[in-house]
């Protein structure tokens, strides 16, 4: 029997709380745990059962009620919301392996030793960010769960009836419960109200946690790699820095050595040479631009251990040792295979949830057209009114969330370039130079994800599903 | 209820505008105008090479335009219940005093006191505020322009750069580049904060010049008060020269920025050494990704905005209008 805990590492280590409170509410995922698996099986498959019973009563009251025009249409909009917390069940129970082999992609990195502070920086950052968006959703989901049963004991809890015989609509009662569904009980009044009542609130906030824990953890995914990627743009100036010593003249080639991976750009360079870089380019009266930069050598005294020219170290003008350049030039792969590292994330994150996004994309344009139309039956602040609004918040807001870590992803790796070109490039040597440009060549094209190839995750998209919605809102009420 | 709306609007925006500029970011745009003035070319011979004069006479343009639209939309509010008055003497009907906003206020608003105090009180309010439109978008503008300019400045140098076969120009011309990219990042980094500055302000901006673009226009047609079409008619134009000024330097900015790749290559490279090729390939790489001003993440400004805005606003308009049929 086993004792200890086993020690995660990685990605999996950063998104445990978020894999564990997943697991406890039942999605498919039987990885990373401890202890015996059958019984979560069965937990999740009952979970599955109770929430598909659920969808399929929703459905049947649809069925049932199709006559009268407005209740098809709020049945409708209850259905789709539910339709995104069922598909995102199913779609992690059937990509479990897509999720486990993405996580699995950042089991290990590569480290060096003058940059481990600052990936170390930037890991704690991403981390802090990342329990910070779990904890804000997870509270606002319950928080809507709350409100929605809140509101659910104001008004009238009626149904609009289309009587054929008499050929008018009338008023008919129906349980006070928040979901309009049909059971297969009577749950009218008694003990089986309260069944169906406490049956209702546990199925609205496990399956919205469901939903958006998902999301949630599609968001982290991406919030790692855009640290990632300001790691990376971090030690940019750093990395030319080391290089230039291998060509050029430095005297303060010990300080890089010692204090190198802070990540800002000023701690390098002592204080003083900081200074007069300063003056130097401020200096500057545009018809004399080419003012020459500080005089480097006399007035810094570099430490004794670096002023042997002897034989030894021929080749290296700062008299760097063996151990020395191969670490500076050991800096420069280690900066590219951890970018080669983060685009195979971005591609698995794309392949594993691409086709999640498009499914919820397709299903929240048909709920916000409805929903567009129910909007323009507004009239006053009712019930209905604050339901309609409620749901059309909760809608666009799911969206924006993928949207905006989506368009950061895109922005940070597009501007990979602007930080290549603001440390002193041209100041490194030739084999950093190059390095400079191959990777801004690549860095032109940023890293998207894709809803399955068929829309890019940006904030463009969310412009975009904004503006159909207030069009057909505007082309409703014309047509009302 | 139209009118209403269209007052509150203006008076929150200009106090979001106030806000952002003035309180918020008011260190940011102190360090920003340090460092341009740090690049401005002070000596004759410099302004004179680089043209200077041109950049100048058109802010003054753009200026005396919207100093020009605030002014008559001053005027025309404190003349529109005189003009009425004068209207209605012409054409003998009788016609009272006219207030051109309607306040609740408990006191009667039909004395003479009353009326010209309150008149007073609006027209001054009116005035401040349009001050403060005023104020911000030509701090925009004239900011904008004076890094164009700039940028246009180090197109022009890096294309007149002395480049032969020896080796002693190589060296400086090395070093003249090196200086140069320099000098092209502090721009750059300039650009960066004047889009952190006004982003969210010029987001706010747009999609209010959407509204306020929509309503004046069909309370110009559908209005029912006939006295005030002097004041929607002004006011549609000033909104339109607003959202014109932001777009249009804002699309400079992005033309000029990238000019200096243009400027690169309009240099005698060909006469020069493979480094400095190299470094020339670099610099526009760099420049032909366009320094813009965003609103906020959600679009560039530029005249492409322009055109969307107008568009967006007749739509809006023809469902108003479409709405108020029926």
């Amino acid at each position: 029997m086993q004792v200890q805990q086993p020690k995660y590492t990685g990605l999996v280590a950063d998104l445990l709380p978020n894999i564990r409170i997943m697991q406890a509410i039942g999605h498919f995922i039987f990885r990373y745990i401890t202890g015996p698996i059958l019984i979560r099986k069965l937990y999740s498959s009952v979970t599955l059962v109770l929430f598909l019973f659920q969808f399929v009563c929703i459905l049947i009251n649809l069925g049932a009620n199709t006559d009268e025009v407005s209740e098809l249409t709020a049945n409708t909009i209850t259905a789709l919301f539910f339709t995104h917390c069922i598909t995102k069940f199913i779609y992690v129970a059937l990509n479990a392996e897509g999720v486990y082999r993405t996580m699995g992609i950042w089991n290990q990195s590569n480290t060096h030793p003058l940059f481990a502070e600052s990936d170390a920086r930037y890991h704690s950052i991403a981390l802090s960010k990342m329990r910070r968006l779990l904890f804000l959703v997870t509270l606002t989901t319950c928080m809507i769960a709350v409100f929605w049963t809140t509101l659910t004991f104001f008004g009238d809890s009626t149904k609009l009836w289309k009587d054929k015989v008499a050929n008018e609509t009338i008023v008919v009662d129906i349980p006070r419960l928040m979901i309009k569904s049909w059971y297969p009980w009577n749950s009218m009044s008694g003990t089986f109200y309260y069944i169906s009542l406490a049956f209702q609130l546990y199925y609205i906030l496990f399956s919205m946690l469901q939903a958006n824990l998902s999301d949630v953890l599609f968001c982290s995914w991406v919030l790692f790699c855009c640290e990632q990627l300001q790691h990376l743009k971090g030690i940019m100036r750093p990395l030319m820095e080391l290089s230039a010593t291998l060509d050029t003249y430095r005297p303060n080639s010990a300080a890089l050595f010692r204090s190198i991976s802070a990540g800002s750009k000023s701690e390098l360079i002592l204080n003083d040479e900081m200074e007069n870089e300063k003056n130097s380019n401020y200096d500057m009266n545009i018809s004399a631009i080419y003012s020459t930069k500080a005089d480097w050598g006399a007035q810094y005294r570099a430490p004794t251990t670096l002023q042997n020219f002897n034989g030894m170290n021929g080749s290296n003008p700062n008299g760097l040792t063996k151990k020395q350049e191969l670490m500076v030039r050991s800096a420069i792969k280690y900066w590219v295979e951890r970018h080669k590292h983060v685009v195979r994330l971005v591609s698995a994150i794309g392949d594993t949830y691409g086709l999640a996004l498009l499914l919820h994309m397709l299903t929240s344009t048909i709920m916000l057209t409805l929903l567009a139309y129910q909007a323009t039956k507004i009239d006053g602040i009712t019930v209905f009114a604050l339901g309609v609004i409620g749901y059309l918040l909760y809608a666009l807001a799911q969206i924006f969330l993928f949207c905006i870590f989506g368009n950061r992803l895109i922005e940070e790796s597009s501007s990979v370039m602007e930080a290549a070109y603001s440390c002193h490039w041209y100041d490194g040597s030739e084999e950093a130079k190059t390095f400079v440009q191959i990777v801004c060549q690549q860095c032109q094209k940023a890293m998207t994800i894709s809803g399955a190839k068929f829309f890019t995750v940006s904030l463009d998209l969310f412009a975009s599903v904004l503006g159909a919605c207030v069009t057909y809102f505007m082309v409703l009420v014309q047509l009302k | 209820m139209l009118e209403n709306f269209v007052n509150i609007g203006v008076l929150s925006v200009v106090s979001i505008k106030c806000y952002l500029l003035f309180y918020k970011h008011r260190v940011d745009l102190i360090k920003i105008i340090a460092k341009l003035e740090e690049f401005f070319p002070k000596s004759g011979i410099d302004q004179k090479t680089f043209n200077i004069e041109k950049h100048r006479k058109k802010i003054k343009k753009f200026g005396s335009i919207i100093n020009g639209i605030y002014l008559s939309m001053v005027i025309d509010f404190i003349l529109i219940p005189v003009m009425y008055k004068l209207y209605g003497w012409i054409s003998s009907y009788q016609v009272d005093w006219v207030p051109v906003h309607t306040i609740l206020f408990p006191f009667d608003q039909k004395s003479p006191f009353v009326f010209w105090s309150l008149h007073f009180l609006y027209v001054w309010t009116a005035s401040a505020n349009l001050l403060t439109f005023n104020v911000t978008d030509l701090f925009f503008a004239s900011m904008t322009n004076v890094l164009s300019m700039e940028f246009k400045i180090l197109a022009q140098i890096i294309g007149d750069i002395d480049l032969n076969d020896d080796e002693k120009t190589e060296e400086s011309a090395i070093k003249e580049l090196k200086t140069f990219v320099d000098v092209h990042e502090e721009f750059n980094q300039i650009a960066l904060e004047l889009d952190n500055i006004f982003a969210f302000l010029l987001f706010v901006n747009v999609f209010a010049s959407i509204s306020f673009l929509c309503v004046y226009v069909f309370l110009f047609f559908f209005g029912i008060s006939y006295y005030l079409l002097t004041k929607y008619f002004v006011c549609f134009i000033g909104v339109f020269i607003q959202v014109y000024v932001y777009c249009y330097f804002g699309d400079r900015l992005a033309e000029s920025s990238n000019g200096v790749a243009d400027g690169v290559y309009n240099s005698a490279w060909y006469k020069a050494s493979p480094k400095f090729r190299k470094m020339a390939l670099m610099i526009m790489k760099r420049a032909q990704r366009e320094q813009k001003i965003r609103a906020w993440k959600f679009a560039d400004i530029n005249l492409n905005t322009f055109y969307w805005i107008i568009t967006t606003a007749y739509s809006y308009y023809s469902f108003l209008v479409g709405v108020y049929e029926v």
